[in-house]
């Protein structure tokens, strides 16, 4: 488990969100979550789990889909606040700064200038990965100080 | 401009953004629209015996799940089911695909109703998600700063949504009246802002360009800065719009209120109190 600082991403008038990086460095654990019956669907390959920061017990959510043709994307959020969202086996990216990130992977993260991960173009800094769905799921909480506790891809369906 | 010349400027915003790949037997193409992201939104197009089979490539279920709209009771869940019903669209739940197949035979305007299906589901849906955090908010700041000032006895000496020249605007503030407190009139102005909603910011920046422009012309005015962050407390752009707020209130001159603070409400709601009574004793005087 680690942080990985995207400061050097971004240009020195803009700054990294202090309530999300603290929510990122902070220690989390990751579990399959405790779901209820629902009527609900559940596209192939998505799945769901519970982060719970061990210090502020807060809970977080973590959210992965695989498209068709193999992209990845992985959602950490904290309520309504999406505090990163990774990219894997996309396309370029590019940054506000026109920074390009080349391909296939990438992270998505706030800043003051562009806060809305969720709604709005954003800042995105290149990760290494294989880009399969578990390295993709790795690399992501390796950088977000995740420890996979009891993931055990229940909800994998195929 | 003339009429070429927007046609020339439309078709090249939508030529030089769209973008055709092949892929596996089939094409990718970009649209020249973006997902919330920013990214291009993308449709795949596979060639079959009797014509052609496009879809989202999972995109629209992907963003459901995410946005934590796959529920079948979900708002999403449920436009996105009306627009596929409306369009003869197929959203297969368990591919997690939107499709749409043409035969060359048919008409193949369904084409585009698929991709106005798409990019309406790409822009719609993360906005739904929003609206359910501004209701936590409970009741706007301007109406629990009417019910404020309706409650003091002297109410009636406050003049509602005026207008205020600056230096080089005319301002309307959502309050005034004049105080007599130190002798001379003065006025007060109270502007509130709602940092609630969506661009707090810009909520901050007009409040703060305003108090610059009205305070520059009469040294005399005062001006109350009401904002709330009540609700948005984790809302790092309504934290950072409340902190500008405060940052400027010495150097411009204004005096700011966190109305979700109960000592600071009440500190208004005193000061208010205290500079109307001298203008209602003035006011019996006049009248005796």
């Amino acid at each position: 488990m680690a942080y990985y600082d995207p400061t050097g991403w971004i240009p020195h008038e803009d700054q990294l969100l202090p309530n999300v990086e603290s929510k990122i460095k902070s220690s989390k654990r990751a579990g399959s979550k405790k779901s209820k019956r629902s009527k609900a669907f559940l596209p192939p390959y998505a799945m769901e789990l519970e982060v719970l920061a061990t210090e502020t017990r807060e809970i977080m959510r973590l959210s992965l889909t695989k498209e068709k043709h193999g992209k990845v994307s992985i959602n950490l959020a904290a309520g309504d606040d999406v505090l990163r969202n990774g990219h894997f086996n996309h396309g370029y990216h590019h940054n506000p700064n026109d920074r390009d990130i080349r391909p296939p992977h990438h992270i998505h993260f706030p800043t003051s200038t562009y806060p809305s991960l969720d709604r709005h173009h954003t800042y995105a800094y290149p990760v290494k990965s294989n880009g399969d769905y578990l390295s993709a799921l790795q690399k992501f909480c390796s950088d977000t100080n995740i420890y996979l506790h009891n993931a055990s891809l229940p909800l994998l369906r195929r | 401009m003339k009429q070429q010349d927007l046609l020339k400027l439309i078709t090249s915003q939508f030529i030089s953004n769209l973008k055709v790949v092949s892929l596996n037997g089939g094409f990718k193409v970009e649209l020249p629209f973006k997902d919330p992201l920013g990214d291009p939104i993308e449709i795949l197009v596979t060639p079959t015996n009797d014509g052609l089979l496009f879809d989202d490539l999972g995109h629209t279920a992907s963003l459901l799940f995410h946005l934590r709209q796959h529920r079948e009771e979900s708002p999403g869940h449920l436009l996105t089911r009306n627009l596929t019903d409306a369009y003869a669209l197929t959203m297969d739940y368990d591919q997690g695909l939107l499709s749409v197949k043409l035969s060359f035979e048919e008409d193949t305007s369904q084409l585009l109703d698929f991709i106005k299906v798409l990019i309406s589901a790409q822009t719609v849906l993360p906005e739904i998600q929003r609206r359910k955090r501004e209701r936590r908010g409970g009741k706007r700041l301007d109406a629990r700063l009417r019910q404020e000032i309706q409650q003091l006895s002297l109410a009636e000496y406050v003049m509602r949504q005026e207008e205020v020249s600056g230096k080089y605007e005319v301002w309307t503030v959502d309050y005034k009246y004049v105080s007599r407190t130190l002798g001379e009139p003065e006025d007060v102005l109270i502007v509130a802002a709602d940092l609630h909603g969506r661009e707090p910011r810009l909520k901050a920046e007009h409040v703060i360009t305003l108090a610059n422009d009205v305070l520059e012309v009469d040294e005399t005015r005062h001006l109350r800065v009401v904002y709330d962050v009540n609700g948005n407390s984790t809302h790092e752009p309504a934290q950072r719009a409340a902190a500008m707020i405060q940052a400027y209130q010495d150097k411009i001159g204004y005096q700011a209120y966190d109305f979700g603070d109960s000592r600071q409400k009440q500190a208004l709601a005193s000061l208010t109190h205290q500079e109307l009574s001298p203008l209602a004793l003035g006011s019996s005087d006049l009248n005796v």
